[in-house]
């Protein structure tokens, strides 16, 4: 009696979602419903907001909802993980960082560059050092003076060890520079740390700390770059002082590199409008990351050669073998 | 702009209709996800985030924050009818609270948590509006040594939640610090204790184990029991604000646990959370009737609820006075702000302080709406718990894996909420204390952070965390409660040596 | 221990808390000894004397140390014959349905990302209704179907979760709900 019931309850539900499939198949062009936007960290970062961002101006232009989730975790990895495990079918996108890309070098996760496609790259951010407004540090100099006078004993706030922050670090050290790294697991606590005097200086993008540089709470000391910032014309670049080093964090948007050359050219070319839209425009300036619109090829050729740089300088400095 | 003055247009413009309506549903919304089990206030506030996007800076704010203040009290709401936390921090409202429910009603124990939570809210929020600035400054002089000494402070708490097991609970404490310890190392990005399981590498949240095992291992401790218990309360699950002589009696417990949350709100990465076990733990050791904590003692249940609530006024105060974001919910503020361009920091209070100020204020009110709110919210959820006991264990299932699934849109944290949730269901049965090892999975992680760039930031001086001044007092706090704990014991070992 | 349940079960629940501890410390000590970060050169990585591996090397050995103390004195009080404090376990379980209801948890987990999270949670719904001793069909069958529909409203309508659709013919029927409920 009991099995006779519960056998109709299997049966009665299956009736229900049998009928499903039979309704529709509007399948047709692509997009044709939401686009999954992966964003590989969690809310209130880098890579949240150009995600946030890019799926905010690309849902008019591809006429379809850009749900934005964040799958932090395992160094960025765990969303692009996302990306690649899904159905490759140009409806799950996420974001990409060139510090995530910097991350497998070091032996965190199997991914390689070509799983992925490179379906836009927005942002280009230069990497600096920074001192609270009060600092006895006037500039660049008397950082690297005090520096050499004491080996040691200049603290920088950094992101963590095996990170762009950390080549720089040890980069300054091979230079006759040599500073303590000290790494937070929280940006919050990183920008707090030299604010509160409990470490001397913080490396950062200029994008992360919008809010210090408005409030004139932090003054840059120098970009690590061949030349100077066009939105800090005062601030003097590494190259000045013979210290040539190009240490800069894309961040982009990618798809499977499975993804069907279509879908794909839909997803490029909405995301070029996106990037020449004048909003988008507005927040790269915002966060000084600006960069020129490239085509898919040299995009690719960008990331392997970011890369490569990047990798270079951590087997230099041992921190891959 | 003179503070009284703008905080009282700040009122104003907080009451205009669509503030207002914005700020209480977000409350409204705040203590419903607080309240089902496994969808926490910070899941929420990511997944109204896409939602601000069409509102101005203020009213996004005003959304969030009334999700925020909402959310941290909501937890409670389902610790105290069924006896499984909403969100971690209404974990320890589960241990005094829910023996109040069951011998006085849930009137009893609702009510306390409510008069509690709003006290606690209420003064962080009127901190929040009125000392900013000096409060920031407090906050800075806090560096990586005091952030551990808190920690330690909160995993010396596990003498007080231990209850007389004192052995088992140590070992479940490790358990859970280990446990916090799996998955890519903070600092290094090193996969560590993984066995090279790729689903590993993310770590293990605090927020899908205290889910698995207070929720689905509950859950299947009551489909497995003989004798299903349901979960409708005996009496109606009825609300009010303490009377003043009620509350008169609590003033102790409350008062302390304000303060502990006012200070452990500014400390970035601990919360709610934090605060509410570290009050339930100082409460424990200090208050005169500790002896029957567990039992079902109001001040057991008061302390947590003032301290989990003051963390909630403080926690902002470094996101709107420095632009520093402290905490989860903090991010995701920080990111609606900026969506809009916005950028919190000192500017505010010269650039936009109509702003500024009506968010304090929205703030100060939103922990009274949150009393009216929370009384429809328990006595729906209260009827709720009248369907048949099954079908709610199904969907409080459901919710559970759905709001793991949340805190990082990740499957894996599925499968790490089903092993924990048969884990916790088969420590109960044999008598190992579970709350230790939630209470390691959330602190282990933070010590470590704590401890590691402590050490960097200070040449490997293991004694700096004696020597600065506000981390050696937390450190003598703590290690008086270690001896004060552990009296009993040492004097029958003193005895023993004397003969 | 309850009085009525002498003899068997009261050694067996005895020897599986002498066994607990002793468990947990070789299962600490497997992990520090051989998983603690397999493949990956720490000491070369360390700087100072602290490397990525020391906090949880740290807190194995005290999760051992703490281990073996409460086995040795759980030892001590059985060759003492102390009486037992078992506090655990409150009443009777249905082993068989506790075990059942576990199976099904792991059914679910396991058919999420093949099925998706519309009919895969559905399916569980009654599933769990039927091993909770609900079974009237129509209760089971409403339950699971308006329960669902309810929850794709709001988790994938209105909070925008990526849930999993499914793979390969699930995806497309999961596509194809979607799309009759109006949520794509």
């Amino acid at each position: 009696m009991m099995r006779i019931t519960i056998a109709r309850a299997v049966v009665m539900a299956a009736a229900c979602i049998s009928v499903v499939p039979l309704a529709a198949h509007a399948q047709g062009k692509f997009p044709s419903r939401p686009i999954d936007m992966i964003v590989n960290f969690g809310p209130g970062g880098g890579a949240d907001q150009i995600g946030r961002a890019m799926a905010k101006i690309m849902e008019p232009i591809l006429g379809v909802p850009v749900p934005v989730a964040n799958v932090a975790g395992a160094s960025g990895n765990a969303g692009l993980t996302k990306v690649l495990t899904s159905t490759p079918d140009g409806y799950t996108i996420g974001t990409m960082t060139g510090l995530t890309i910097s991350a497998w070098a070091s032996g965190l996760g199997k991914m390689q560059i070509p799983d992925f496609s490179y379906i836009a790259i927005g942002q280009s951010s230069p990497s600096m050092l920074f001192v609270p407004a009060a600092s006895r540090f006037k500039d660049y100099k008397a950082l690297l003076d005090e520096a050499k006078a004491n080996p040691g004993k200049i603290r920088v706030a950094t992101a963590g060890y095996g990170t762009l922050d950390d080549i720089a670090v040890k980069f300054l050290g091979t230079q006759g520079f040599p500073m303590v790294n000290v790494p937070f697991a929280k940006p919050g606590e990183r920008y707090a740390s030299p604010l509160g005097g409990h470490s001397e200086v913080l490396f950062e993008e200029p994008g992360d700390v919008v809010q210090f540089l408005e409030s004139k709470q932090y003054r840059p000391l120098v970009v690590f770059a061949p030349k100077r910032h066009p939105s800090f014309p005062d601030t003097p670049a590494s190259a000045e002082f013979g210290q040539h080093i190009d240490l800069p964090n894309w961040r982009g948007v990618v798809a499977s590199a499975k993804v069907p050359a279509e879908a794909l050219a839909t997803l490029r070319a909405a995301a070029a409008r996106a990037l020449d839209s004048p909003e988008w425009k507005k927040l790269c300036a915002e966060t000084y990351s600006c960069i020129d619109r490239m085509s898919p090829e040299q995009t690719l050729k960008f990331v392997v050669q970011n890369s490569a740089d990047v990798t270079r300088f951590m087997k230099e400095y041992g921190m891959v073998k | 702009m003179d503070a009284l003055a703008g905080f009282g247009q700040g009122i104003w413009i907080a009451l205009q209709p669509l503030n207002l309506a914005v700020m209480v549903v977000g409350v409204l919304v705040g203590v419903i996800a607080g309240a089902l089990p496994g969808i926490s206030f910070v899941n929420a506030m990511a997944i109204a985030l896409p939602f601000t996007y069409f509102m101005s800076p203020l009213l996004a704010m005003l959304f969030l924050g009334g999700i925020y203040v909402g959310g941290v009290f909501g937890g409670s709401i389902s610790s105290l009818l069924v006896n499984i936390p909403g969100d971690p921090d209404s974990l320890p409202s589960c241990w005094d609270g829910y023996p109040i429910t069951q011998r006085e009603g849930p009137e009893r124990s609702l009510s306390i948590a409510i008069t509690a939570s709003a006290v606690g809210g209420l003064f962080s929020a009127l901190l929040l509006s009125f000392a900013s600035p000096p409060f920031a400054k407090f906050a800075l002089s806090f560096d990586q040594p005091e952030f551990f000494a808190a920690t330690f402070l909160g995993l010396v708490s596990v003498l007080a939640i231990a209850k007389g097991n004192l052995l088992m609970s140590l070992v479940s404490l490790f358990t859970g610090i280990v446990l916090g310890s799996i998955g890519t190392d903070p600092l290094y990005g090193v996969s560590r204790l993984t066995f090279g399981v790729p689903i590993l590498d993310n770590g293990i949240d605090f927020v899908v184990v205290m889910i698995g095992i207070f929720a689905i291992g509950e859950v299947l401790d009551a489909l497995a029991a003989r004798q299903a218990a349901g979960f409708a309360p005996k009496h109606k699950a009825r609300m009010r604000v303490l009377r003043p002589r009620e509350l008169w009696a609590l003033r102790g417990s409350v008062a302390r646990g304000t303060g502990i949350g006012s200070v452990i709100g500014i400390i970035p990465g601990a919360g709610a959370a934090v605060g509410a076990l570290v009050a339930y733990g100082i409460e424990r050791q200090v208050n005169p009737r500790r002896r029957e904590f567990g039992t079902g003692v109001a001040d057991g249940l008061a302390a947590p609820e003032a301290s989990k609530n003051a963390t909630t006024g403080t926690a902002l105060i470094p996101l709107l006075t420095l632009g520093i974001p402290g905490s989860a919910a903090a991010a995701i503020m920080l990111a609606a702000l900026t969506l809009h361009g916005v950028q919190p920091g000192p500017l505010l209070y010269t650039k936009s302080p109509d702003m500024l100020y009506a968010i304090f204020a929205s703030f100060t009110l939103a922990n009274l709406f949150m009393i009216v709110i929370s009384v429809l919210v328990a006595r729906g959820f209260a009827t709720l718990m009248r369907a048949d006991p099954t079908i709610i264990c199904a969907f409080i299932l459901v919710f559970s894996l759905v709001g793991a699934f949340g805190v990082r849109n990740n499957i894996a944290d599925v499968y790490i909420c089903i092993a924990f949730g048969i884990l916790g269901f088969y420590m109960k049965r044999f008598g190992f204390p579970t709350a230790p090892l939630v209470l390691g999975v959330i602190l282990g992680p933070l010590a470590e952070g704590y401890f590691l760039t402590s050490m960097a930031n200070y040449a490997n001086d293991l004694t700096i965390f004696f020597t600065r001044p506000k981390s050696g007092v937390l450190m003598a706090l703590a290690f008086g409660f270690i001896l004060w704990a552990l009296r009993p014991e040492l004097g029958r070992l003193v005895q023993r040596l004397r003969r | 221990m309850p009085a009525h349940a002498p003899g068997r079960q009261f050694r067996v629940t005895r020897l599986l808390r002498l066994a607990g501890p002793l468990a947990v410390a070789v299962a600490a000590g497997v992990f520090s000894a051989f998983y603690l970060a397999p493949g990956v050169d720490t000491a070369s990585m360390t700087r100072g004397p602290l490397g990525p591996v020391v906090w949880p090397k740290a807190m194995l050995a005290c999760l051992l140390a703490s281990a073996a103390v409460v086995f040795l004195v759980r030892l001590w009080q059985f060759a003492k014959g102390v009486p037992d404090d078992v506090d655990g376990g409150k009443g009777e379980y249905h082993e068989g349905r506790g075990a059942a209801a576990i199976a099904v948890l792991l059914a679910y987990a396991w058919a999420l990302p093949i099925a998706g999270f519309a009919f895969s949670t559905a399916v569980f719904i009654a599933a769990v209704l039927l091993l909770g001793g609900v079974r009237r069909p129509r209760t089971v069958v409403l339950t699971a179907g308006i329960g669902t529909v309810a929850l794709l409203y709001v988790f994938v309508k209105v909070s925008l979760m990526p849930l999993d659709r499914g793979k390969g013919a699930f995806e497309t029927a999961t596509i194809t709900l979607y799309r009759l409920l109006g949520i794509y």
